[in-house]
């Protein structure tokens, strides 16, 4: 079973350390929400993971295949990872069509044009927006934008989606749709889908398993039921 | 090709033309002939010659106190016209920026020939008073003259600058000033202007330099007082032994770069901190300007002054004078009106060329001249490396050498090496010339374009597979693409209005208005020469209306 096994990964931006010595390890099918106040390192990691930002030490990988290894001078670039990124800010082409932002990777992989259709209108489908494939981005509201984002990532079928704070543009209502929309993606395909969020509620519901970051490490890794109060001072600090 | 190779081969190319020019001037300061002189020895012969003539002395004087008087007199009125425009109720400042650039845009040769017909000895405005006063009240032909008029003429270039730095500045520091009792006279200068003041020194440091390539104002103005600049100095030098004399101009263009280069690196040490005053923000809600109450119309009325000084007498002045048969004292003007003047423009097939050829340089020679300045752009896009630093420093060499200068290196290096020379007398000459001198400022008319792509939109399209390459292909440049489409009516405007740089190359085949008209005026054409400034000006104004209908940010 495929695995992403993060290492003793260690990042430095500027005189900032980022990410100290964090090692986790995700097996496939797994939904992971990474949790954390502000400033704690998950979007970093998230991005490390997905070739972004590179460690100054340790190593990345998803089964047999190395991403990243300090150690060897092994790095995958981010374009041969074949992993979906969601970002918080959707990051939509704004140039682009729902259609073409979707099958733009499938185009670079050069995917027939006729299995590219079948692809991202199966994918659009899933995901309730087929009926807005030839609107551009800013025609859209700040849901079905996100959701376009998700099948972007989904639509390349990819072993892990990572999503940086899916949730944190969007009102509550649609906020819980998208996260059922990743849950489903994560029972129907079996899609490894590790989330970063920085609200405690939201992981306990979401999330199999939380990984929490403070401070650039990991202070918490367990099930949902594991986030006692002791937990979440551990995370948040001492509430006022 | 994979992104390092394309990197590799922007840097070496853009290295070339940067490096290239300046290592041959360099090389033929220190020769006692010109470089194609087969008695040329390595000396320094041309540094003792030039040294020690006393011309070359009283031009860098006459030059150090132009450049120090323009600052003078630019810097206060720009900073001060910059808080009116962005920060007070002043009517009808939305109409009055775009009046505010033109005499930056407007060749300076241009401008000059306007003051000459207009408050020359005999100029359309000094017959009138003439007539009213009995005396002409002013002297063109005096130094005074020049340091006003170039000081006047170079306002806008501080505006530019203090107006960004006022505009990318929180309001919330002039509204605390403001409650606690601080007119806005007060608030402009206890707290907008002293919180700009790196914006400020940089448009002067900026100014001081620009000094320094003044060379049409002078030109036209100094000459017939025998004012002499280090720019007229070295193109009155051409011919000063009755040869070639290449080694003592490159002696003074290695004068002029010593001067300008440490000037544009310390803009470059101000452009830093002005930042990082400008990046003190608040939460960039829209505030209502400062009210002047009754002092609004008086402020509105310094700035039509101004405009009527720096702008509507010399443009007013060259087209009245290109629809006349002659002007002095007792001429009447329904007697002398005529479109003579424009018909024989037809009758010079260098002018109809040097037409044609400045419209090509503009439209065509824009646009390859703004891909180029995009393909550098996005080899140093997203790059975090020294080398990034390396072409920052490189873009700006060219920025230290005057267009005059530039033109001349520029021919030398189609006269020293052989397989250019067949370019040097067609349009290509002239196009690296420009584009040349104009790197830096193309270069960040692109970055700032490139500056609003979110990375993320780029990091999307690596995530989904594609190479840095394909990144800028697909992404990048699509997105930039009206951003380049105002950086090209930008340098449509400055290729079109270039007047200095063509000098050198100026031959058949490479005709362009402003080096025409430096030529032309030599001759005392001085009918051709108002009619054809005032094609250049209707081609720069077509220009500029485009660019403001189509809200393109003339500030780049």
């Amino acid at each position: 079973m495929a695995e992403l096994i993060v290492k003793d990964v260690a990042l430095r931006l500027g005189d900032n350390e980022i990410l100290k010595d964090v090692s986790i390890s995700v097996p496939s099918g797994q939904v992971v929400a990474l949790l954390g106040p502000s400033g704690s390192g998950k979007t970093t990691l998230l991005r490390a993971i997905a070739g972004l930002e590179t460690p100054h030490q340790g190593s990345i990988a998803i089964g047999n295949t190395m991403f990243f290894d300090a150690a060897r001078g092994i790095e995958l670039p981010a374009e041969q990872r074949g992993l979906g990124l969601v970002f918080q800010s959707y990051a939509l082409w704004p140039h682009r069509t729902v259609f073409d932002n979707v099958a733009y990777g499938l185009k670079l992989r050069r995917v027939s044009a006729e299995e590219i259709k079948t692809r991202v209108e199966k994918t659009l489908s899933q995901i309730g927006l087929a009926h807005l494939a030839a609107r551009y981005p800013h025609q859209l509201s700040g849901g079905q934008q996100q959701r376009v984002a998700i099948a972007r990532a989904l639509v390349q079928e990819p072993r892990t989606i990572l999503a940086d704070e899916p949730m944190s543009s969007l009102d509550p209502a649609l906020a819980e749709s998208v996260m059922e929309l990743l849950r489903e993606i994560n029972q129907q395909d079996g899609i490894t889908v590790i989330t970063s969020l920085h609200v405690l509620a939201l992981a306990k519901t979401y999330g199999r398993r939380v990984i929490a970051l403070r401070g650039g490490r990991i202070v918490h890794d367990g099930p949902p039921e594991s986030l006692d109060a002791g937990a979440s001072e551990r995370i948040f600090g001492p509430t006022q | 090709m994979p992104i390092a190779v394309y990197r590799l081969l922007v840097l070496g190319i853009t290295t070339l033309v940067v490096v290239a020019p300046l290592s041959l001037v360099i090389y033929q300061s220190f020769l006692t002939a010109p470089f194609f002189d087969p008695s040329a020895k390595v000396g320094l012969l041309a540094y003792s010659f030039v040294l020690a003539d006393p011309d070359f002395w009283q031009a860098f004087w006459t030059t150090i106190v132009i450049a120090g008087g323009m600052a003078a007199i630019a810097v206060p009125l720009g900073a001060v016209l910059a808080f009116l425009m962005v920060r007070t109720d002043v009517p009808g400042r939305r109409y009055l920026e775009p009046m505010i650039l033109i005499p930056i845009f407007v060749s300076a040769v241009v401008i000059a020939f306007g003051y000459v017909v207009a408050i020359g000895p005999v100029g359309i405005l000094s017959t009138l008073a003439k007539d009213l006063l009995g005396f002409v009240p002013w002297n063109l032909y005096s130094l005074l003259a020049l340091i006003l008029i170039a000081g006047l003429t170079h306002v806008p270039h501080v505006y530019l600058y203090s107006a960004a730095a006022l505009r990318g500045l929180s309001t919330d520091l002039e509204e605390a000033a403001r409650v606690s009792g601080a007119n806005p006279f007060r608030v402009a200068l206890s707290v907008s202007l002293p919180m700009i003041l790196p914006a400020i020194l940089f448009a002067g440091v900026l100014v001081f330099f620009l000094g320094f390539e003044l060379f049409g104002l002078p030109l036209v103005l100094g000459d017939p007082q025998d004012l002499l600049v280090l720019s007229t100095y070295l193109f009155k030098l051409t011919n000063k032994l009755g040869v070639p004399s290449y080694q003592l101009m490159a002696v003074v263009v290695v004068a002029i770069i010593a001067i300008t280069a440490p000037l544009v690196f310390m803009q470059r040490m101000l452009l830093r901190q002005a930042q990082r005053y400008v990046s003190v923000r608040g939460k960039g809600l829209k505030t209502q300007p400062l009210p002047l109450h009754r002092w609004r119309w008086v402020a509105f009325a310094g700035i039509i002054l101004w405009l009527f000084v720096t702008v509507v007498v010399p443009i007013s002045g060259i087209t009245l004078r290109s629809f006349v048969v002659t002007w002095g004292e007792g001429v009447r003007l329904l007697d002398v009106l005529t479109l003579d003047h424009y018909r024989e423009l037809t009758d010079y097939p260098n002018v109809v060329r040097g037409i044609f050829n400045t419209l090509g340089i503009g439209v065509i020679g824009g646009a390859v001249a703004v891909a180029c300045y995009t393909a550098i752009a996005l080899a140093v896009h997203r790059w975090n490396s020294g080398w990034t630093r390396l072409v920052d420093y490189l873009v700006m060499v060219p920025r230290a050498m005057p267009g005059l200068v530039a033109g001349l290196a520029l021919l030398w290096v189609f006269l020293f090496v052989p397989f250019l020379s067949p370019l040097k007398s067609t349009m290509v000459s002239i196009w690296l010339a420009y584009s040349i001198v104009w790197l830096a400022y193309g270069m960040r008319l692109v970055s700032g374009t490139l500056l609003q792509v979110a990375p993320e939109l780029e990091e999307a399209a690596r995530t989904a597979g594609a190479s840095d390459l394909r990144v800028k292909r697909d992404v990048t440049v699509p997105l930039i693409k009206y951003g380049m489409l105002a950086s090209w009516l930008l340098v449509f405007l400055i290729f079109v209005r270039e007047y200095s740089t063509g000098i050198y190359l100026l031959g058949p085949g490479t005709e362009v208005i402003g080096s025409l008209l430096v030529s032309l005026w030599g001759t005392g054409a001085v009918d051709l020469v108002s009619a054809l400034s005032v094609v250049n000006v209707v081609m720069i104004g077509v220009g500029l209306a485009v660019a403001v209908r189509l809200g393109v940010r003339l500030h780049g």
